[in-house]
């Protein structure tokens, strides 16, 4: 049975808080084409706007004209989030900048069928999927503070400011409750497809 | 509650936007009077009806929109993008 299946058969909340490296691609005027050129030499095509692309164990989203956000796990034997986002700089040849945004963010990743109703109770877009289908990804507000929202096959990954993080947490705890005691998975489960569903 | 419908998010709240004034008012020259400068900075239409003004998408895509909005009704006839490029 794969992730998505094994996570759509788990009738209840799972949420993973992702320590992850975040890398802003920022296009300058013009500079496009070149990433997209270099991101393909690389395997990692730059998805549209609105639009997320899985990479394990990576994922680029774009919610901005002209930018992008890599996120992936951090991983000490892979390099420091700056080295990436060096290769990056590189590739671009000065037609993008690009940042290290990893202190700047919070991922978290809600999967199970309640989560689209648990995002729902704060949030103002659209999230059924036929409105918002996996690899969809929009920036908007959720309980009153901003948060990028990235439907991947196995449920959303939601990245928050740092500042605004704890109280996007308590949020989604404290709504996530109503629907029974919430499984944690890691991040790295959920990615490899080897998810154990806790027995309930 | 006012949704706009914007070129690079799709309809979105109100609560997702600030709202940055006139889109009409044009900067005097450098050479105008204090007087032209008054009227840049502080004096405004407040027209009822058809009004182009600047809505911050700031929680979403952070793009600067020129609205044509209906003050009265909220209808909103035209949404475009301040800028077209990279614009950062």
């Amino acid at each position: 049975m794969s992730a998505p299946e094994r996570v759509a058969r788990f009738a209840g909340v799972l949420t993973a808080p992702w320590s992850a490296e975040v890398v802003e691609i920022a296009a300058l005027r013009g500079g496009t084409a070149v990433l997209a050129r270099f991101g393909a030499s690389r395997g990692e095509a730059l998805p549209a706007l609105g639009q997320v692309s899985l990479i394990p164990p990576r994922l680029i989203l774009s919610v901005r004209p002209g930018r992008w956000l890599v996120v992936g796990p951090a991983e000490a034997a892979a390099g420091s989030p700056a080295a990436r986002a060096e290769i990056w700089r590189q590739g671009a040849q000065g037609c993008a900048a690009v940042i290290d945004m990893s202190s700047a963010y919070a991922a978290f990743l809600l999967g199970g069928p309640p989560a689209l109703e648990i995002l729902a109770r704060g949030c103002r877009i659209d999230l059924h999927p036929r409105e918002f289908p996996p690899g969809s990804a929009a920036a908007t507000v959720v309980a009153q503070v901003p948060v990028i929202i990235a439907a991947l096959p196995f449920g959303m990954l939601l990245l928050t400011p740092s500042s605004t993080a704890r109280h996007f947490q308590e949020w989604l705890e404290a709504t996530a409750a109503h629907f029974g005691p919430p499984a944690r998975l890691s991040v790295a489960e959920l990615f490899s497809g080897e998810v154990a569903i806790p027995a309930r | 509650m006012l949704r706009l419908p914007c070129p690079f998010c799709g309809e979105r709240d109100e609560t997702e936007f600030r709202f940055r004034g006139d889109a009409t008012v044009v900067r005097p020259g450098a050479g105008a009077g204090l007087d032209e400068f008054n009227a840049y900075v502080y004096e405004r239409a407040n027209p009822l009806g058809w009004h182009t003004e600047w809505w911050l998408h700031a929680a979403g895509c952070r793009r600067l929109l020129k609205v044509e909005r209906d003050t009265l009704t909220h209808e909103i006839r035209s949404v475009t993008a301040a800028a077209t490029d990279g614009g950062h």
